[in-house]
């Protein structure tokens, strides 16, 4: 298999030139900035300035993000080479699809670890709980981004990208949201990579660390790494990038 | 005699349908060779086999001495491709699009200008893909084909809906290209593009080649016994069969000062086609 860094290397500086001009990546990157910022100054002092609504107001941003950016950017990217007859281009100048799919992981990851720690700042949570926040976030962003990949790898056109994605990613939005109003919502929760996680946020900013607390959370979020990335082998081997 | 292209009984089946059928054919470095044929005879499938991205169900498919699909890399690395479904960045800028290619050819940022000149879009080098017209996208396409300067040059359609000035700027551009020593694939279904630019043409038609050959060297084989006159009083063509009667009708004419134009019936690669196959393009 030829992986060239050089080329990936390409691939990422091209797309961040891009990016700027992407009106539709740009309003995904900014819509939950936007939000953090509105809800942190408007409904907070609704609901009261304690670490309970603080925590709903973060995790609502926060799943925001991981789905708009982490999953749709990728899969619109992708989408978007295809439906322009970009990919195929770039794939006969000699470039390898993992290499393809490397610049496109790359400039989502950076993409969406930026607007990841200016949430967290904006949501003023203090600066000695950053380093467990990027671990945490850095396992969903990578699930997220697998399933985002694998959208992108099945959506011809960015359009499409919405149809295929938009009930897997409400799934995966919808029920830890509303996980804490029903119990039966709450079970298939717990088999959820974003429940799990704001379970991690709270235990953090409870307790300070993970280091003694429950285990499962991360077991759960682990699986769905390592679950996502073989769906998105399957599908890559099943489908190709390039039909 | 150096074969840049070098196809020995391919076939390629799709399921039940075989789309091509014992298809051979060698290119010689330095040549512009046409691939002429109807949508559908198999033009496009044959350009994805010679790049790589189809295999053939049989047969061997060499490119510059190598067999195409084991040699992905090096292939690439020498060939440059235009087809119809080439497409541009649309927001990145001329010059960026060059960029992204030089840089992952692992060229030099200087040939991009160079290359830019000779498609005649060096000045628009600053604008977006997206603000292109349809001639310029062409040429942009072209110049990143060629940027690397590829000893062989795959053209699918590369004039299909452009403009008549546009295309005989493209094919001033290819002309100029060949004489650098490029050899030059190129597949169309216009048989006026082929008999202009190729030095070698071949009819493909349901998946097989049906004739092969020089355009000047099959019109002279396919030429009829025709002759098209024209009288001064008139503006109709009178069609005759080329023997002594119709011989003795001209001397008369031309005596009488009747005659305004005269014409041997020699076959367009259009009308060859027709007479092949029985089918129009």
């Amino acid at each position: 298999m030829n992986f060239s860094i050089r080329k990936v290397k390409a691939l990422t500086k091209k797309e961040m030139k891009s990016f700027l001009k992407n009106s539709n990546v740009l309003v995904m990157c900014l819509l939950p900035i936007l939000f953090s910022v509105i809800y942190n100054n408007i409904f907070s002092g609704l609901y009261g300035d304690d670490s309970t609504s603080r925590m709903m107001i973060f995790n609502m941003c926060f799943n925001m993000n991981l789905i708009m950016v982490c999953s749709f950017v990728i899969a619109m990217l992708i989408a978007e080479e295809k439906e322009k007859n970009t990919l195929r281009t770039i794939l006969l100048s000699g470039v390898s699809a993992p290499e393809f799919l490397a610049g496109k992981v790359l400039v989502t990851f950076i993409l969406s670890q930026i607007t990841n720690v200016l949430i967290f700042f904006i949501m003023g949570l203090e600066v000695q709980y950053l380093g467990w926040f990027l671990v945490i976030s850095f396992l969903v962003v990578i699930c997220m981004i697998e399933i985002g990949a694998v959208i992108g790898i099945l959506s011809p056109n960015q359009m499409a990208t919405g149809v295929i994605g938009m009930p897997v990613l409400m799934v995966l939005l919808l029920i830890p949201a509303f996980a804490d109003l029903n119990e039966g919502m709450k079970k298939i929760a717990k088999f959820t990579p974003n429940y799990n996680m704001n379970m991690l946020f709270k235990q953090l900013f409870e307790t300070g660390s993970l280091l003694k607390g429950e285990i499962m959370p991360f077991v759960v979020i682990l699986i769905w790494v390592i679950l996502s990335g073989a769906v998105f082998f399957i599908t890559y081997n099943k489908v190709g990038l390039d039909k | 005699m150096n074969h840049i292209v070098d196809m020995e009984n391919v076939r390629k089946n799709f399921k039940e349908k075989e789309a091509l059928k014992d298809l051979n054919v060698k290119i010689i470095e330095g040549e512009i060779f046409g691939f002429l044929g109807p949508s559908g005879a198999g033009k496009t499938t044959t350009i994805k086999l010679l790049t790589g991205q189809l295999l053939p169900s049989s047969g061997k498919v060499n490119v510059l001495g190598k067999e195409v699909y084991a040699n992905k890399k090096f292939i690439f690395d020498n060939i440059g491709i235009l087809s119809d479904n080439s497409g541009i960045y649309d927001r990145l800028s001329v010059w960026d699009n060059m960029v992204l290619f030089a840089e992952l050819y692992d060229i030099p940022k200087e040939n991009i200008s160079e290359v830019l000149e000779k498609v005649g879009l060096h000045k628009d080098k600053k604008t977006e893909g997206r603000k292109l017209s349809k001639g310029m996208k062409q040429r942009l396409m072209l110049a990143r084909a060629v940027l690397h300067k590829p000893k062989l040059l795959f053209l699918d359609e590369p004039t299909a809906a452009l403009d008549p000035g546009t295309t005989l700027e493209i094919h001033k551009l290819l002309r100029a290209l060949n004489a650098e020593g490029t050899t030059i694939f190129l597949t169309t279904h216009n048989m006026d593009e082929a008999d202009k630019l190729c030095h070698r043409v071949a009819f493909l038609n349901n998946g097989e080649i049906v004739e092969c050959g020089k355009p000047s060297e099959l019109k002279l084989k396919y030429i009829t016994d025709d002759i098209t006159v024209i009288l001064q009083d008139s503006t109709e063509k009178i069609h005759l069969k080329n023997c002594t009667e119709t011989g003795e009708k001209i001397m008369q004419w031309m005596k009488e000062k009747k005659l305004r134009s005269i014409h041997s019936e020699e076959p367009t690669l259009e009308k060859i086609f027709l007479m092949l196959t029985g089918r129009e393009l």
